[in-house]
């Protein structure tokens, strides 16, 4: 399907300079924030739970 | 071979579907990294999305909800929903919240269908735990289809259930198709054939993949799903490996080979889905691989027959409508077993250990049937258990 450009470059912008993650930690405290902004977090597991 | 076209009318007056070749595509950096050349090529003609993996963001970023209203705008946005533990025999809060939050965002993007997994989360709270499988009964029945019509009341579009690839025993592998399809009778729901679950069964119960294949309602498919996964050494059967649904690799030749053999089966397919999980993406050997296996399922696609010829399209829109005010229907007993089920699994310390806990549980002499779990099974349902009881944790 075409995607406008647009999009796609604001996905690409967003995928190199930042990490994103769809989960974190449930219990957020100030410092696991910091740990969360600085460290890969495993992804979900929308399919592989097995 | 021609491509035949969803919704479009052929000369002889039957319907004729069209596939769309699509990837699990959430907000993940290596998911996107990996799937951004084929959005540019444009070769991915639909997306499923996780919506309730968001759980810990107050707001999607827009450039994620732009690229999701983009499919969604062209009807090529499908819905994948992890956490709503179908068959909890209580009704929990965070149902109901799981619900209004899936209305929302029904609300946002236009899903062309929603579904859930098969199974009930073993979890302590509502973002822990994994998917097992249930007694096959008239309460879990009566259980899983008042689930299916609140979801569809709430996404108000089609709804269906993908199979489990996690079995205790060969005759639960067996049932599993056809209880599926009675689950799905009154929403007119529709079914996910995962064919990683497949082989997994294929290969952990020795089962002829024709056989299986022709256990499940193929008329009811709308939606199919390939992966990889991974071999665990099992001390219960130390002569095999157990093969396990974990999506962390590339896509087995068998399971492309499933994929060939299963399309021209399913009159009603719509959406074939590529899923992996982002941790196994995360170099450009690893990403590149995934395009690779993404062609792969595109030819085939290309190449495969549709049994859809003369046949008419199943739209899978409901039937009838859900109750105001009706009552969430409950088995108390059924949650009981269940949470002992999930403390045995998580805390149990190897097989034997879960045999003798369980044999004093109230799950003993029920229609669980414990006494008849596969040894390999049990020890493999603790390793997921146990891999999955506090969630999502930093590396």
């Amino acid at each position: 399907m075409k995607i406008s450009k647009s999009v796609l470059q604001a996905v690409a912008i967003a995928v190199v300079v930042t990490t994103v993650t769809s989960c974190a930690v449930n219990d957020v405290d100030p410092e696991k924030e910091k740990i969360t902004k600085n460290k890969v977090i495993d992804s979900c597991p929308a399919c592989g739970m097995g | 071979m021609p491509r035949l076209w969803y919704g479009l009318r052929k000369r002889n007056g039957s319907l004729m579907t069209k596939i769309y070749t699509s990837v699990a595509c959430n907000l993940d950096a290596n998911i996107l990294l990996a799937s951004l050349p084929l959005f540019e090529q444009e070769k991915i003609e639909a997306i499923e999305w996780s919506f309730d993996a968001l759980f810990k963001l107050e707001q999607i970023p827009p450039w994620f909800a732009d690229l999701v209203s983009e499919f969604g705008k062209n009807n090529r946005l499908i819905g994948h929903g992890v956490y709503f533990s179908l068959f909890s025999g209580k009704w929990l809060p965070e149902q109901q919240q799981w619900l209004d939050s899936l209305r929302a965002f029904s609300r946002e993007f236009h899903f062309d269908h929603i579904s859930e997994h098969f199974g009930f989360m073993t979890g302590a709270d509502f973002h822990k735990g994994a998917p097992i499988s249930i007694p096959y009964t008239s309460s879990t029945l009566a259980l899983g289809t008042d689930r299916l019509m609140r979801i569809q009341d709430a996404a108000n579009c089609p709804v269906g259930l993908e199979n489990l690839a996690f079995a205790y025993t060969l005759d639960e592998v067996r049932r599993q198709g056809a209880f599926l399809s009675e689950l799905t009778n009154k929403v007119n729901g529709f079914i996910i054939l995962d064919l990683h679950n497949l082989y997994c069964q294929i290969h952990n119960f020795n089962v002829p993949f024709e056989k299986l294949l022709h256990s499940y309602p193929l008329e009811k498919v709308r939606e199919i799903h390939i992966s990889g996964g991974s071999w665990e050494q099992n001390h219960a059967a130390p002569e095999d490996k157990i093969r396990r649904d974990t999506h962390d690799d590339e896509v087995p030749e068998t399971v492309f080979e499933l994929l060939s053999a299963a399309i021209p089966k399913c009159p009603n397919l719509k959406y074939v889905v590529l899923e992996q999980l982002g941790t196994a993406l995360s170099d450009e050997q690893s990403r590149s691989r995934f395009q690779q296996d993404f062609l792969r399922m595109e030819q085939i696609v290309k190449n495969s027959k549709t049994a859809s010829d003369g046949r008419i399209v199943n739209n899978f829109l409901p039937h009838t409508s859900l109750q105001s005010g009706h009552v969430p229907y409950e088995d108390l007993q059924l949650y009981r077993e269940q949470n002992e089920l999930s403390q045995i699994l998580e805390t149990a310390t190897d097989l034997a250990h879960a045999q003798k806990l369980l044999a004093s549980s109230v799950l003993n002499g029920t229609a669980w049937q414990t006494e008849t779990w596969q040894p390999h099974m049990l020890e493999t349902a603790i390793a997921i258990a146990q891999k999955w009881k506090n969630g999502f944790e930093l590396k």
